[in-house]
């Protein structure tokens, strides 16, 4: 949120600053870069500078992570219903409950489409791949496994279908 | 006097409406059955105890005891463990004994030691009460037997699941206040330091695997647990890992009982040798101690606190220092 206040509040800067400018003047200034006799037009050089390096790290900080959220995977266990849930934070946390029961938290990181996920209960230091297959609106998902030497994770994640339930934190 | 009828007649047909509200089996489910049961001395020996007698309901189905009493004052040789948070556990007892809840269900009241009934006499008892006569034939379709009475019982054990505790708060709903700081301190250090999480994780944190923690000593702690059933010498001293949930108001804890509080337990788990000096067959896991600082303790402590169901609230105040 500060981030992008302090965007807006550049960009109205640069863009009041070069309001006050003549054609010629932004002319001359883009010719003659070196020349800075005019303070009106330090400040335009070095607010358009700050506003890019914003533009730039918002472009980043923005990046969609379309694994942010909770995903339900609802089946069966011994006769009776289940309910998988797993939440995807922004912060690269994760979390899994069954029947809203946590049962997994850890840490995790999207690489492109490949999610690469680990949690004390297989090994904290080692990462289990997944590549990651969205479906519809991006509503819905598939894991596949790349490579996991954790026996119950991969069991637990590989080639499960999840539906997305709502945005998480 | 015509008046006084009219209402006689008029209160006493609500009484027998009410009444049969309140009996009619067909709106007895299995679970609701297996609860009147279990609470019912109708099926031990002597008629004086019932499952909830060791599994007490405001205890998390757990017994304060180390060793519960079973007829004629009768002691066991374990711990009575919570009946909660039953439907995802693919062995039951301390040893295992059990593969399903219908096979534990029954084991208890033929036990000498707990309830004491020869099956077909629970059997015939139930056949010969008129409530639980029309009830099971409503539900089951068939006179009480020993296949649906275990059925009765298991559908009500399935029901006593509990995630509701302020730990599911804070990592299902993000809602960080929902417990201490020195409660997200200790689920790290359960994570880490503790190395609990090796044992205890899943729902009900507790694995389907059997450890000894290294309470066998062949001596002095001679319940060989695990083996007692498979009869391999792997298996002397190993247990089924007990589930954390609701943990903080099932004291005493271990098989034995042996510890009075959480605290106990973590002292027990930080170095095992300073207490069981001479354990055979310890899991490899508790070869060395944990070096727990008295705050990681106090954390680790706050956290199991924290796995406590919303329910049970007011009991953990009672039972908490």
């Amino acid at each position: 949120m500060f981030v992008a206040e302090l965007l807006h509040a550049t960009y109205s800067k640069v863009f009041a600053t070069y309001a006050q400018l003549k054609p010629d003047e932004i002319l001359f200034f883009w010719r003659y870069p070196d020349h800075h006799q005019n303070t009106a037009m330090k400040k335009f050089c070095l607010l358009s500078t700050l506003a890019i390096m914003l533009s730039s790290a918002i472009a980043f900080k923005t990046e969609t992570n379309l694994l942010v959220g909770k995903w339900e995977h609802t089946g069966t266990y011994q006769g009776a219903p289940f309910n998988f849930l797993a939440i995807f934070r922004a912060n690269g946390t994760f979390d899994g409950f069954i029947n809203k029961k946590e049962f997994v938290s850890g840490t995790y990181h999207m690489n492109n489409d490949t999610l690469h996920m680990s949690d004390p209960t297989c090994n904290a230091k080692y990462e289990g791949s997944y590549k990651v297959e969205f479906f519809g609106r991006q509503d819905s998902l598939k894991f596949h496994v790349v490579q996991d030497t954790c026996m119950g994770r991969r069991q637990g994640t590989d080639g499960l279908l999840f539906k997305k339930i709502t945005a998480a934190k | 006097m015509k008046k006084f009828c009219i209402t006689l007649l008029a209160l006493g047909f609500i009484l027998v409406i009410s009444l049969s509200a309140f009996n009619d089996p067909e709106q007895v489910t299995a679970a609701a059955l297996g609860r009147k049961l279990f609470f019912d001395p109708i099926l031990s020996r002597t008629k004086k105890i019932s499952c909830a007698s060791c599994h007490k309901e405001e205890f998390a189905f757990s017994d304060t005891s180390a060793i519960s009493l079973g007829v004629h004052n009768r002691k066991g040789v374990r711990n009575t463990p919570s009946a909660m948070n039953m439907s995802l556990q693919v062995a039951f007892f301390w040893d295992g004994r059990a593969a399903t809840l219908e096979q534990q269900a029954l084991i208890p009241l033929q036990n000498p030691i707990e309830m004491d009934m020869p099956l077909a006499t629970a059997v015939w008892r139930l056949q010969n009460n008129a409530y639980y006569k029309t009830a099971f034939l409503t539900i089951f379709n068939e006179a009480p037997n020993a296949n649906n009475l275990a059925k009765a019982l298991s559908a009500f054990e399935r029901t006593l699941e509990t995630g509701d505790s302020p730990f599911d708060d804070w990592r299902l709903n993000d809602n960080e206040a929902a417990v201490s700081e020195s409660a997200r301190r200790g689920f790290t250090i359960f994570n880490t330091k503790g190395r609990c999480i090796q044992c205890h994780f899943g729902p009900d944190f507790n694995d389907v695997e059997f450890r000894s923690i290294g309470l066998y000593d062949g001596k002095k702690m001679s319940d060989s647990g695990r083996a007692c059933v498979t009869k391999k010498v792997n298996d002397l001293g190993r247990f089924k890992i007990g589930a954390l949930r609701n943990v903080a108001i099932t004291a005493p804890y271990m098989h034995n009982g042996m510890f009075k509080t959480l605290r106990q337990v973590i002292d027990y788990y930080n170095d095992p040798d300073k207490i069981v000096p001479y354990s055979i067959n310890r899991d490899t896991l508790l070869k060395t101690p944990m070096n727990l600082t008295e705050q990681e303790k106090t954390d680790l402590e706050n956290f199991l606190v924290s796995l406590t169901d919303k329910r049970f609230a007011g009991k953990l105040k009672k039972t908490q220092p």
